[in-house]
């Protein structure tokens, strides 16, 4: 009897030691993701300010030909009339773009798809850099007032 | 007297265990203090990496002068060139600008047209140390060409 009561004694000793390393354990866990949000938090000024302003200061750039973007956006969009560098304006649009996005988002490695598109033509301009899942991704959205209608350059952004 | 040397026997081994994995414990606990503190100085310097991009933004030596920059940053060319040549030549100058820019490193790289790299200002003890870097698009513009060109400001701060 009183064997019977020693051996269950020890194995309540063996369980208390189970129990504390497990709880040690899962205490380890969820310090490890607090710790992780905490990074992500910190990188957030640098996208979102790659992000955010990209867009807008695009609009402004003014390209060789002494044209703004806006302009060019516009033109494509609409009247097709301004040549630059010897390209119409829509190819030198996306090739412009393309490339200040690859030097830009690209580099910091920001996958994202630019789509510019009005209320008639839901795609005047796309460049898919590696595309995104559906319903995986955020926009960013820069509005283009022009004389015909507006316009929009999304920067959709995947996740 | 054997069964006395045997329970003997269990309590030290029970106590060793106790002991390895308490030493265990200690030993991950330091570990992880020390990979915290690490990252929390990580941190601090890329908030400062941070704070010191929206000074630069705001400097009025800087600044562009006409306010048509559609709400984007937008900096002047030729008083980037300036200021970077007199804090590079003037060591009051230099000591002045420290004591704003601290141990950072800050750049203006021209995206479109052009891919000249202006350096405004190095902390000069920077060899061989690590960086945190921030990012943001400006509109670097030319007031004699009245042209705007798309530029990334880096602000990296040495560790």
């Amino acid at each position: 009897m009183i064997n019977k009561k020693n051996a269950q004694m020890e194995i309540m000793g063996l369980l208390v030691i189970v129990i504390l390393v497990i709880v040690g354990l899962l205490l380890i866990l969820t310090f490890d993701t607090k710790e992780n949000k905490q990074k992500s938090e910190s990188t957030k000024f640098s996208y979102e300010q790659l992000t955010g302003t990209f867009g807008s200061t695009f609009m402004e750039t003014t390209a060789p030909c002494n044209e703004i973007m806006r302009d060019m956006i516009s033109d494509c969009a609409f009247s097709k009339e301004i040549i630059c560098e010897q390209e119409e304006s829509c190819e030198y649009i996306t090739y412009t773009l393309e490339e200040i996005a690859n030097k830009t988002l690209g580099l910091a490695g920001i996958n994202h798809t630019i789509k510019i598109s009005s209320n008639t033509n839901e795609s005047i301009i796309i460049i898919n850099n590696t595309g995104c899942i559906e319903g995986n991704s955020i926009t960013k959205t820069t509005p283009i007032a022009t004389s015909y209608e507006p316009i929009r350059l999304d920067l959709i952004i995947c996740k | 007297m054997k069964k006395a040397q045997m329970q003997g026997g269990e309590t030290i081994a029970v106590m060793i265990i106790i002991v390895v994995l308490i030493i265990i414990g200690l030993v991950f606990g330091l570990g992880r203090t020390t990979e915290k503190i690490e990252k929390d100085a990580n941190q601090i310097d890329f908030l400062n990496s941070i704070r010191i991009a929206i000074k630069v933004t705001n400097l009025q030596e800087i600044k562009c002068s006409r306010a048509n920059s559609g709400g984007n940053t937008c900096i002047d060319k030729y008083k980037v060139l300036s200021l970077s040549e007199l804090i590079k030549e003037n060591n009051e100058a230099y000591v002045i600008y420290q004591g704003i820019f601290e141990n950072t490193q800050i750049k203006i790289n021209e995206i479109y047209p052009g891919t000249e790299t202006y350096t405004i200002y190095d902390y000069n003890d920077s060899i061989n140390k690590s960086r945190t870097a921030t990012y943001v698009p400006i509109l670097l513009w030319d007031p004699i060409k009245d042209t705007k060109q798309f530029g990334i400001m880096e602000v990296a701060t040495y560790n």
